[in-house]
């Protein structure tokens, strides 16, 4: 948690602010401008009732984290969403009837603060809402826009619960979940021969317990033996006791539940521990900066998504999309499941007929596979494959690291046989 | 210490009426017509997203009127009060959930617990005191601690109390979010309890304890060898303050459905911490910081989303906090509560238009 | 065996960098009562001017030297803008002072740098090892215990030989009398910040030899570990701070080796649970006396 704690968070007040401005001090216009702001909410409020945006439009609202430890995943997000978005459009918008737009608003890693901006979002008539990555934190905000019949997508949060913990049919999640993850891992391991393994989770966050317990269990069932495993606290940087233990342990594989800056702490003292043993690491480790942790990345593979280039997803049109929009390379895998996501609404509205919530939720629940950016992607029957509804069934990507080019190398594309619950 | 004595140093010398409770209540009464009335504009008048950042600030300033009870008064910093504000929150989180939704979040929980689907405001008694007993025994030791030393013991508390919640996935569900909590906290309930903490932090500065309390905070010893027994003062305040911080947890909790124990940290801690240092150590002090706080962060908050320029309303309200810190040290409203100094300001006004010139109350 | 040897290196890379953060810490507060929980964006400074010189192919013989320097600065700018004008302040407002800038900093940061952590390209022989029969020692374990003995070595000598040592030692005894035998306040506090941010950053150089990657809040880990050390060791005392550098970091990997692995997640927790005892006994901590500054 440490280190974490540094986005200052937005707390109460606008309308504390301009009604105490107007009543102690007052301020005219500051009167004035809470008078606009409050008219127009009401009456976007009406129109996002009434269906909304007869105008062609399609609008979606980010309760984004700009700021605060989230932001490092949503922020590569963004711009994959963003060039999918301008794709879409300049190919003639949604079925070609609406074009998409985008708001984006700073959440601050905060639940309460991503409350407040669903909140403000919805007011502006957003006709869905896409939350931050960690279905925990992004919890409040999306209770409020399902309460008022707008679909809501974590971004990348992992936690398959949340389409159940929000009304129906209004949650979604974006990646297949932690469960799914925790099986693909396993069964890679499986595949990879190897039959005992040492695990590293935390109690911290939610996805850090889980995504092991899941490793843990499809592993057994397929053969294999946990050797040791250890608890960390999410921010901590020292691993060197850790470290030691492992190497004595020495397990045939080591499956850190971690992600930087913390797994690269980890992998630094796993080298200086003398570990010659292969590492697989989860998808939040899909970023630049994990190159840092040198050596151990020869022996590693990372799980996670995007990669894909078969011709049946829209990777090569959202590649071309991104680059011409950035004019480089993304510099993780997983900023294609920022096009994943305009994609899924686009195929939902376009579906649905409609750009209303409730419609387009149930479009989406339903929805055969369709392209997406990192794969084909199905939300409709995903039970069938031991997902919950709302939770997609995406390619898992099996990555290596090209250390002196500093690029991510997708191996194979593949989702588990089983997914454990 | 007597009554008098307070009374003296609690407000500007000159005529004193009634006793010392009924001039508290007197005075908190203009405080908490004000809460109400910004309640029951913004319910009137404000988008639904103004009424969730009014209802966010009446939380925050029952905390921060929590936390003034102790650190305000006492001059000893503490890191713990949003740990207790977790633990009033979770606590009637547990005790008002629909059992129907605890079966599938929690269900390795005992049975009492799984079943009890208490009142609001039975719940939120019941976690309240739960809160002050847990702090009474833990502050038997930690009220000794002064400076430094205690600033780290109240982070220990703090980080303790995240550890447990954070381990404990059989009955608050970990680090995972722990959800279905009944919505319960309205502006208006937000504004009851703020004012409720507006005059519980009144009453007990202008007290006996209060008093001694906050002479310890200029001179331990010399508070001591005037007769305050500071161990047991800090005790009684700490308890509170504690209590006052669980209702907050407890109105949060239903105003927000969900909880998680990472909210409960330094940043949050931090948000409170500037609000009573930035008003000053008194009840009042803690409104207008809270208040000043809120209206600055929201108003960066959206100036930031105009310019896209994110992280920007932390670099200017830090800058902000420290240049008040330098021009007022001991906060905007200094040591006194709104109305005494409002008083003393008046009777600096009157005493100079009828051509006296003796400097009495004022700043 | 090997693993106890291995363990006990540990313990001793770990706790020598929490000594250097601590005795950072111990110096200011000893003269001026101030917490400076800005204290962590020395380091953070110290860790992105070794980012960003080593992506600029700079020759390492001169950035580490970099570093130091960045923190000392850092130190001296913070002292001067922010701290000199709250001097005198109440603990809690100094402390809340300390807060606001180091928020203010990270921000600043964030808004600059991004929130992306960054890699920092160390050179490859803080990689090697030692081979000692089965033992592997890493070089930059053994640096980073070298160097930190040589570094308290010399501040003790600079504390007791020089003429602004003497007059730091003094200003932590009585500042206010000091001030009035004619030595001049700020130099000494200058002095003292300077020193205090040159062993935060140094501290970053090790600190982040072991987990190389620098973002806006990596100095706060660290931070709260060598505050934590410091008040062990009672706030106003130096070898106090550094004893208690190397008792967290001894009683950490201890703990790490030997706890089961559900708990080895808590440590923080019984970290503090434990200072939370010590302080029952010892109020001050445990080398608590408030001038132990004079006597080193």
């Amino acid at each position: 948690m440490t280190g974490r704690w540094i986005t200052w968070r937005s707390r109460a007040g606008a309308a504390a602010a301009v009604v105490a401005a107007c009543a102690l001090a007052a301020g005219v216009t500051a009167c004035g401008s809470n008078s606009d702001s409050s008219t127009g909410a009401a009456s976007t409020s009406a129109g996002t009732g009434t269906g909304s945006s007869g105008g062609g439009t399609y609008k979606i609202g980010w309760a984004e984290a700009k700021t605060g430890y989230l932001a490092l995943v949503d922020q590569p997000l963004e711009k994959g969403l963003r060039a999918e978005i301008a794709r879409i459009n300049d190919a003639g918008g949604i079925d070609g009837k609406y074009k998409i737009e985008l708001e984006t608003r700073d959440m601050k890693t905060d639940a309460a603060t991503g409350a407040t901006v669903a909140q403000e979002l919805l007011s502006d008539g957003i006709d869905a809402l896409i939350t931050t990555c960690d279905t925990d934190v992004s919890l409040p905000g999306a209770q409020i826009a399902a309460q008022q019949n707008t679909p809501v997508i974590s971004s990348c949060g992992a936690g398959a619960q949340f389409p159940q913990q929000v009304p129906a049919p209004y949650g979604f999640l974006n990646v297949s979940g932690t469960e799914a993850e925790g099986s693909a891992i396993a069964e890679y391991a499986n595949k990879k021969g190897y039959k005992t393994a040492y695990i590293l989770s935390s109690n911290s966050e939610a996805y850090t317990s889980r995504l092991p317990a899941a490793f843990e269990k499809r592993f057994k069932e397929l053969g294999g033996r946990i050797v040791g495993s250890a608890q960390y606290k999410i921010g901590d940087t020292d691993y060197r006791a850790t470290a030691t233990k492992i190497v004595s342990a020495n397990p045939d594989v080591i499956v850190p539940a971690a992600f930087p800056p913390d797994s690269i702490a980890f992998l630094k003292n796993l080298a200086a521990a003398g570990n010659t043993k292969p590492i697989i690491l989860n998808d939040g480790n899909d970023t630049p900066a994990i190159f840092g942790a040198g050596s151990q990345l020869k022996n590693s593979t990372m799980i996670t998504y995007g990669g894909y280039t078969g011709p049946d997803s829209t990777a090569e049109q959202w590649l071309a999309a991104y680059k011409k929009m950035f004019g480089g390379e993304p510099g993780s895998l997983q900023t294609a499941l920022g096009g994943d996501l305009a994609d899924a609404l686009a195929a939902a509205v376009k579906a649905a007929g409609s750009t209303d919530g409730t419609k387009v939720a149930n479009a989406l629940r339903g929805l055969p596979t369709f392209p997406g950016a990192t794969g084909p992607v199905t939300y409709g029957d995903s039970t069938k494959f031991g997902l919950t509804p709302g939770v997609p069934k995406k390619m898992f990507a099996v990555a290596t690291f090209d250390l002196p080019n500093k690029s991510f190398k997708v191996v194979e594309s593949f989702f588990p046989d089983k997914v454990v619950q | 210490m007597a009554n008098d004595a307070g009374a003296t140093s609690a407000a500007t010398p000159g005529r004193q009426l009634g006793p010392w409770w009924l001039r508290s209540l007197g005075g908190s009464a203009g405080l908490m017509v004000v809460l109400l009335v910004i309640a029951v504009a913004v319910n009137a008048a404000g988008s639904p997203t103004d009424l969730r950042v009014a209802t966010t600030f009446f939380i925050y300033l029952v905390v921060a009127l929590g936390l003034q009870t102790f650190t305000g008064y006492s001059g000893i910093i503490s890191f713990a009060h949003v740990g207790f504000m977790a633990l009033g929150g979770y606590a009637s989180a547990l005790l008002t959930t629909p059992a129907l939704i605890k079966q599938t979040s929690i269900p390795d929980a005992p049975h009492w617990l799984m079943s009890a689907e208490l009142n609001f405001w039975v719940a939120g008694a019941i976690a309240v005191v739960l809160v002050m007993l847990i702090a009474f025994v833990i502050g038997i030791p930690l009220v000794r601690l002064n400076g430094a030393p205690a600033a780290v013991a109240t982070i220990g508390v703090l980080v303790i109390v995240n550890t447990i919640l954070s381990n404990s996935d059989s009955i608050t569900r970990g680090a995972q979010a722990f959800y279905g909590i009944p919505a319960k906290t309205t502006i208006f309930v937000a504004a009851a309890v703020a004012a409720g903490a507006v005059l519980v932090a009144r009453l007990f500065r202008d007290s006996d304890s209060g008093l001694g309390l906050r002479s310890s905070r200029l001179d331990v010893l010399g508070s001591e060898a005037s007769g305050v027994n500071v161990d047991r003062v800090r005790l009684l305040a700490w308890t509170l303050s504690a209590g006052i911080a669980a209702a907050g947890g407890v109105l949060f909790a239903h105003y927000l459905t969900t909880l998680l124990p990472s909210v409960f940290m330094y940043n949050l801690t931090l948000t409170i911490l500037t609000m009573i240092i930035i008003g000053g150590p008194t009840a009042s002090g803690a409104v207008v910081g809270a208040m000043i706080v809120s209206v600055a962060t929201e108003f960066l908050r959206r100036a930031e989303d105009t310019f896209s320029a994110p992280g920007l309303s932390t670099v200017v309200l830090g800058i902000f906090i420290l240049v008040t810190m330098i021009v007022r040290p001991s906060g905007l409203l200094g040591r006194w509560e709104i109305d005494t100094w409002l008083r003393g300001r008046w009777r600096q006004v009157r005493r100079v238009q009828s051509g006296t010139t003796t400097g009495g109350g004022g700043s | 065996m090997r693993e106890v040897i291995q363990q006990v290196v540990n313990g001793l890379s770990v706790g020598s960098i929490y000594a250097l953060v601590a005795l950072g810490v111990a110096i200011v507060f000893s003269i001026l009562n101030l917490v400076n929980f800005a204290h962590g964006e020395f380091i953070t400074a110290a860790g992105y001017t070794m980012f960003y010189l080593a992506a600029g192919d700079v020759p390492w013989v001169l950035i580490f030297p970099s570093a130091i320097i960045a923190g000392a600065l850092v130190a001296a700018i913070l002292e001067r803008v922010a701290f000199r004008p709250l001097r005198g302040a109440a603990i809690a407002t100094q402390l809340l002072a300390s807060f606001a800038v180091s928020f203010a900093i990270e921000n600043a940061l964030q808004l600059s740098v991004g929130a992306r952590p960054k890699a920092i390209d160390y050179p490859s022989w803080t990689q090697t090892t030692l081979h000692l029969g089965s033992i592997d020692i890493q070089w930059l374990d053994i640096t980073t215990f070298v160097t930190t003995m040589a570094v308290l070595a010399l501040i003790m000598w600079y504390l007791r030989h020089t003429t602004t040592g003497l007059a730091m030692r003094a200003a932590a005894d009585d500042f206010a009398t000091t001030r009035l035998m004619g030595i001049p306040a700020n130099r000494v506090v200058v002095v003292a910040f300077l020193i205090s941010g040159a062993l935060a950053g140094l501290a970053a150089i090790f600190y982040f030899g072991n987990s190389p990657v620098v973002s806006p809040t990596s100095g706060f880990d660290p931070l709260l570990k060598g505050f934590i050390a410091a008040v062990i060791g009672g706030l106003g005392s130096l070898p106090g701070a550094v004893f208690g550098g190397f008792l967290l970091g001894g009683l950490e990997v201890a703990m790490d080796a030997t706890l089961p692995a559900g708990l080895t997640g808590s440590i923080d927790a019984f970290i503090f649970a434990l200072l939370i005892i010590a302080l029952l006994f010892r109020p001050s901590g445990i080398f608590g006396v408030k001038t132990a500054f004079s006597r080193v």
